[in-house]
């Protein structure tokens, strides 16, 4: 039984002389979503392109299902799953020509893909080719692409990047039904909320260089604050006080408030992980 | 390298044939390249050989010709029957002049004027001088009062310019399709990012390479050989001319994998096509302009499986006479293939960087 399905050790990669990846370390377990949270250029699709055996790693080390990485290898290829930020299909083909390709190459023969297809919801339109679909159906259709092998280890390259909410929604309970399954997520996205929500650890990559990888809550309850915000109403005027929770005078503070006649709203909230991302590495996404 | 992978990536892009129009126009290119040349270089259609007739008054000779089945005869003023056959439109013209007829049949031998058509179809004219001598032998009622020499060209040079370009015609249906099918289908995946997709399933960079080539060449061939096919041309060692045109078939997948590597999008190929393309079918040059030194020739890649494939049709050649050049056009293939490699390495970096 492999424990860490994806292993990289002090990873490094460059482009000519641009170093785009610094010696990352990381793990990725059986059923765990990691995500891969960075601003463009961090290295999030550079790592994802070393792991998925398109660039050749510079140093370090990288195994696959307990296999040491190599470029062209038909047997880790075979146990993995790839979306693309790009829109990579074959638009004069239609959704079910696509996946029925898809599965030639995975050499399984006879692949129906209707279970599939309604699995993301394109069943009606499975004849249709994919030059009329919606930004949203293409999206469903490659993330189904990238499952077609039921794969050990799937790479997700911003999957919601510029959807609509309803798509983006029903392409996260996608990836959550499949790491279920027990399939090993990479994710990349600048999406904190969505990070937050389908993410069982986040690694914060920038420049290159993963500065923290924890789970979410870990990371809001050490690098956040949790505060509450009161709306009290005073002599015909709305006023608006913050309280830090972490302070010793909170229960005090917050109970005057509460005693309040003008008391109005009280919010609790939370660091966002965009919060500990410009706060650990000192820049915005 | 798995087989199956090779002709399920073979399978979708013959599919995807029918819905390209670049692949749709490479199979009408055959339809259109020898209509262009016959209309330019021949008379178009004319299966059967075509006379042109100038006569003064009525004419015995005439009427009986125009009867005969198995050529067509086209009345004419002399001076438009002169042109007529100086351009090719006819395969020979006869003019009868008003005494012409009367002066056979009372046993003089008078001058006929015969002209052939140095652009017309050199059996036809034979053909129809045949017949031009036996309605003489049934007006004077004796034997045939001329010698008929035939003499059989058998030096290029002796070929008439409509016969020289057929087989050129043929060999530049093979160069445009063997280099463009795959150089078109692999820069076509490139710019779609669909060709980093396959990479990413258990294909490698040579299956993916080596099924376009393939499919290059099974489509290429039997365009060559409707090309052929199309131009009326038989008589010669059928296994032999597939053989040079496998080899060249192959010589040009080569090239077009070349090409589709190197091409960075669709607009940088037809740019490389258009000014590269020139080089390689430059050969055939040589065949239709037989005045053109020959070692030129021998400079380019292509001559070495086009100077086989023209001998066998031309000159009857056979396979042991046409063995020598091939080897050089396999070991052509074999040096390719080895740039083809290397190039394709180079591709899936610069794909994977974009």
């Amino acid at each position: 039984m492999i424990s860490s399905v994806i292993d990289v050790r002090d990873l490094h990669f460059s482009y000519c002389d641009v170093e785009a990846v610094r010696g990352i370390t990381f793990t990725v377990s059986r059923g765990e979503i990691l995500g891969f949270l960075g601003p463009n250029g961090a290295g999030k699709s550079t790592t994802i392109k070393v792991l998925t055996g398109q660039l050749s790693p510079g140093s370090g080390s990288v195994s696959i299902l307990g296999k040491a990485l190599a470029r062209d290898d038909p047997e880790i290829q075979s146990r993995i799953g790839v979306c693309f930020e790009e829109k990579n299909l074959y638009n004069n083909m239609s959704a079910r020509e696509n996946l029925k390709f898809f599965a030639g190459l995975f050499g399984m023969k006879g692949y129906n893909p209707d279970a599939l297809l309604r699995r993301v919801s394109l069943i009606e339109k499975a004849d249709d080719r994919v030059s009329g679909y919606s930004k949203g159906m293409r999206q469903r259709l490659m993330i189904a692409r990238a499952m077609v092998n039921d794969p050990d280890v799937l790479f997700l390259d911003e999957p919601t990047e510029g959807l609509d909410p309803v798509s983006s929604r029903s392409i996260r309970e996608l990836i959550l039904e499949q790491a279920q399954k027990g399939t090993a997520v990479l994710l990349t996205t600048h999406n904190m909320r969505e990070a937050d929500e389908l993410s069982d650890r986040v690694a914060f990559i920038c420049e290159g260089r993963i500065h923290v990888l924890d789970t979410p809550d870990n990371l809001k309850l050490k690098y956040g604050h949790r505060t509450a915000r009161v709306k009290i109403s005073e002599d015909g005027t709305v006023r608006q006080e913050t309280i830090s929770l972490d302070k010793s005078d909170a229960g005090d503070k917050l109970k005057k408030l509460v005693e309040h006649e003008g008391l109005l709203t009280i919010h609790t909230e939370e660091a966002t992980l965009e919060d500990i991302f410009i706060r650990i590495t000192g820049r915005g996404l | 390298m798995s087989l199956h992978r090779i002709l399920v990536l073979m399978g979708r892009d013959l599919s995807i044939c029918p819905r390209s129009p670049i692949i749709l126009w490479l199979f009408a290119m055959p339809l259109l390249i020898t209509f262009f040349f016959q209309v330019v270089f021949t008379n178009l259609f004319d299966s059967e050989p075509v006379l042109g007739i100038y006569t003064s008054q009525e004419s015995v000779i005439a009427d009986s010709l125009i009867a005969c089945d198995g050529i067509r005869v086209i009345s004419a003023e002399e001076t438009e029957l002169a042109e007529m056959v100086e351009n090719g439109a006819v395969d020979a013209g006869l003019i009868l002049r008003d005494s012409f007829e009367d002066s056979v049949r009372s046993g003089a031998r008078p001058e006929l004027q015969y002209l052939i058509s140095p652009e017309g179809s050199p059996a036809g004219s034979a053909v129809i001088l045949l017949l031009v001598l036996d309605e003489l032998r049934s007006l004077e009622n004796r034997k045939t009062p001329l010698e008929i020499i035939v003499i059989s060209p058998d030096e290029k040079q002796d070929l008439p310019l409509s016969e020289r370009i057929v087989p050129s015609t043929v060999l530049v249906v093979m160069i445009i399709c063997g280099v463009f099918i795959p150089a078109f289908m692999l820069v076509d995946e490139r710019e779609k990012g669909t060709l980093a997709a396959v990479l990413v399933t258990p294909v490698t960079t040579g299956e993916a390479l080596l099924s376009k080539g393939l499919l290059g060449f099974c489509l290429a061939m039997p365009i060559t050989v409707f090309t052929l096919v199309l131009n009326g041309l038989s008589g010669f060692d059928m296994i032999a001319l597939l053989v040079c045109f496998a080899v060249g078939t192959a010589v040009c997948n080569c090239i077009g994998l070349i090409y589709g590597t190197v091409a960075r999008s669709a607009k940088s190929l037809y740019t490389m096509v258009k000014s590269l393309n020139i080089i390689l079918v430059a050969p055939a040059m040589f065949y239709i302009f037989s005045g053109w030194p020959g070692w030129v020739a021998k400079l380019f890649p292509t001559y070495w499986f086009m100077d086989p494939a023209y001998r066998v049709i031309m000159h009857n050649a056979h396979l042991p006479d046409v063995l020598g050049s091939l080897a050089v056009a396999l070991a052509t293939v074999i040096l390719l293939g080895f740039v083809v490699v290397f190039l394709g390495r180079r591709m899936q970096n610069r794909l994977t960087e974009a």
